[in-house]
């Protein structure tokens, strides 16, 4: 009977501290929220220009590099670079090859960083420049600069044709048509194909030939500025002049109205966003979005710096910057 | 056959609780101020309701209220709450229970644009589905009741439920042909479920008078890990939509409420009660969007009014209604609840 009682005494004493353990440990076990963006800091417009942080208003390019430096090719005042926290310019003063019409930015496999310039071109390998210059011609006018999945580095120029070639040496390619030859943006599909804008419609170049797809086959304009594959596996194509973008699904074109105000597109850049948002950097209406289903157009009302932009760039932290031809850059924060 | 099987188990059933008239059912009518915090031993404890929530308040980050209705997208919620409670010992209960829930809230509608189409856009978002089942064991001190007992009890709640979002569906009315006008209606099927398991902590203290009691309790809810969903993106390709389910990772936010209940037993078998409950919500991300972005606090406060009936040594009738007070980025639904529940003693 005393036994008996000491048990039940003893018992429930046991099962509470055996409890407390047991939610010590499920407490302990369970993941936590680290490094979760604050919402409020979201869904914000930022403008960065001559009156604060910027050598220039007039942004032509941007690229990200892999260690999450932001490069920004200016119109006459070299290149801007943005480590996240200091912005540092690199004019022909240190050794870039011109101060002018940065239009191409592109990093090689190696970490080498290649400007394009109104008169040539230059390798920033992260303490010097070497200069790359046409050998028939100063002027050496460089629209594109795309490195394929093999290595090679594509070069497009306004005129000249295209560049093919490693760091050591370029093999120039040019075509019969001389509107083919002023190349504005080079594009590597998910297959491997290239993909040439030019000012006479688009080259497909499948690893033999260069295929050319033209208004006869369903394109809004010949004059193609602007190339993406987006997610669905689609080319989108941004025009000068046409009335639509096109999406092309692999078999036909297919036009793709934005609702821009203007009855013709000047459509400089393409990009999709991680949420598979499409931004066009309409040339005289500021950007629009095209979710899937609707679109809206974003202007200096909504926070962008200008109207007439002329490149986007989504960021490794999914941060979308706009570079605009004459009011300095503008980054939004999306939600 | 099966009139057969109902006529037998109807019977036992009689005989069954029948059975319970003796000494120990007179805990089965106790008074509510009276009760202990856990269920006595043997007895067994079914809980089922209905509550309404009417959803036409707002709370907005700064505290101030948003009319709903004034936009035009008040919405409604069904919960049928059911759980079970079962005193292992005169200390010890264990409890398992889930709820099925249903809401349809309505978006303020937009107008927007697709190339030179003017679109009218209206976005429906349905939830419906069983919420996860939670198990639970509580303990009480002291084991002889006077007038203070407290009570501590641990959770979990197993994923079970359907938590992933069933293919939206699009509908396309076109409005005004010459304009080039559509009406869309973008219909969201979402669920209830968590999708991970969680993980709740309770404790409960109650104070009784001979008329009064007062019961506070804390709880803490966490969940164990992150888990993974799908968004589902869609995408118009002219007259047809096509649908993409985009996995993300979430993980939900945590809660500390506290609660405070005062009883007033105004006969043996009516008792009216006031509860005010504290939420704090807070810490989880998801990244829907690619970037681990936090969920939004909360905190919310509100106050309930209620009475319990003992109807027969078996059942109870509780209705309550809550209001809500202050807090922030929180929905501020009024509710109105039914429960029944059923008492038996499984063994003398």
């Amino acid at each position: 009977m005393v036994r008996s009682q000491n048990i039940t005494i003893k018992t429930p004493g046991f099962i509470f501290i055996a409890v407390l353990f047991i939610l010590f440990v499920f407490i302990s076990a369970c993941e936590e929220s680290y490094n979760a963006v604050d919402p409020k800091t979201l869904d914000k417009w930022e403008t960065y220009n001559t009156n604060n942080v910027l050598v220039s208003d007039s942004i032509l390019s941007v690229a990200e590099d892999s260690k999450g430096n932001l490069w920004f090719g200016t119109r006459s005042n070299g290149v801007i670079k943005y480590d996240g926290k200091i912005w540092s310019n690199y004019t022909e003063n240190i050794g870039l090859v011109n101060n002018n019409y940065i239009q191409a930015i592109e990093e090689d496999r190696f970490g080498n960083i290649w400007f394009g310039t109104a008169y040539g071109m230059s390798k920033y390998n992260g303490s010097e420049f070497l200069n790359y210059f046409a050998s028939d011609t100063s002027l050496f006018d460089i629209s594109d600069i795309t490195e394929d999945r093999l290595g090679n580095i594509w070069v497009g120029t306004y005129g000249l044709g295209l560049y093919i070639g490693d760091e050591n040496s370029f093999e120039r390619r040019t075509f019969n048509d001389s509107l083919l030859d002023v190349i504005n943006v080079i594009v590597e599909d998910l297959e491997g194909n290239i993909w040439l804008g030019t000012y006479g419609g688009v080259l497909k170049f499948n690893g033999i030939n260069f295929i050319p797809y033209t208004t006869n086959n369903g394109l809004a304009s010949n004059e193609v500025l602007s190339i993406i594959q987006d997610s669905y596996g689609d080319i989108w194509f941004g025009t000068f002049g046409g009335k639509y973008v096109n999406r092309f699904d692999g078999t036909s074109f297919h036009n793709v109205a934005l609702y821009s105000g203007f009855i013709y597109t000047v459509v400089y850049s393409i990009i999709e966003d991680r949420s598979g948002n499409i931004w066009f950097a309409n040339g005289f209406n500021g950007v629009t979005v095209y979710d899937g289903v609707t679109m809206h157009t974003i202007g200096k009302n909504d926070g962008l710096a200008g109207y007439m932009i002329n490149a986007i760039l989504e960021d490794s932290k999914g941060d979308i910057w706009f570079c605009s031809n004459n009011n300095g850059i503008s980054k939004y924060i999306p939600r | 056959m099966r009139k057969r099987t109902a006529f037998f188990i109807l019977i036992w059933i009689h005989i069954y609780l029948f059975a319970q008239q003796g000494q120990n059912s007179i805990l089965l009518v106790e008074r509510s101020v009276d009760r202990p915090l856990t269920v006595h031993k043997n007895q067994l404890q079914i809980n089922a309701g209905y509550d309404f929530s009417m959803l036409s308040r707002r709370i907005d980050e700064s505290g101030n209220i948003v009319n709903l209705s004034e936009a035009g997208i008040a919405s409604a919620m069904h919960t049928f709450p059911l759980n079970i409670k079962y005193g292992i010992l005169e200390f010890l209960e264990i409890s398992a229970g889930t709820s099925y829930k249903k809401s349809g809230m309505r978006s303020e509608d937009y107008w927007t644009f697709s190339g030179s189409s003017k679109l009218h856009i209206q976005e429906i978002n349905e939830h419906k589905g069983l919420e996860d089942m939670f198990m639970k064991m509580g303990l009480r001190l002291p084991f002889n009741l006077k007038s203070f007992d407290w009570s501590v009890s641990g959770s979990v709640t197993l994923p079970v439920a359907k938590y992933k979002p069933d293919k939206p569906d699009h509908e396309v009315i076109l409005v005004e042909p010459v304009y080039d006008s559509y009406k869309f209606t973008y219909h969201y099927n979402n669920r209830f479920g968590t999708g991970v398991p969680t993980f709740k902590i309770r404790s409960a203290a109650k104070f009784r008078t001979e008329r009064t009691a007062i019961i506070a309790s804390a709880d803490y809810f966490k969940p164990f890990s992150s888990g993974e969903n799908i968004h589902w993106k869609s995408r118009r390709i002219y007259e047809e939509f096509e649908y993409t389910g985009l996995p993300y990772k979430y993980l939900p936010s945590q809660v500390i409420s506290c609660s405070g209940a005062f009883t007033y037993q105004a006969i043996a078998w009516f008792s009216q009660y006031i509860i005010i409950d504290y939420y704090k919500i807070y810490g989880g991300w998801s990244e829907l969007t690619g970037k681990r972005v936090a969920n939004e606090k909360r905190n919310y406060m509100f106050i309930s009014f209620g009475f319990e009936i003992q109807v027969s040594p078996y059942l109870r009738l509780s209705q309550l209604v809550e209001l809500p007070g202050w807090g922030n980025n929180t929905d501020a639904p009024i509710c109105f609840a039914t429960n029944l529940s059923f008492n038996i003693l499984t063994s003398k």
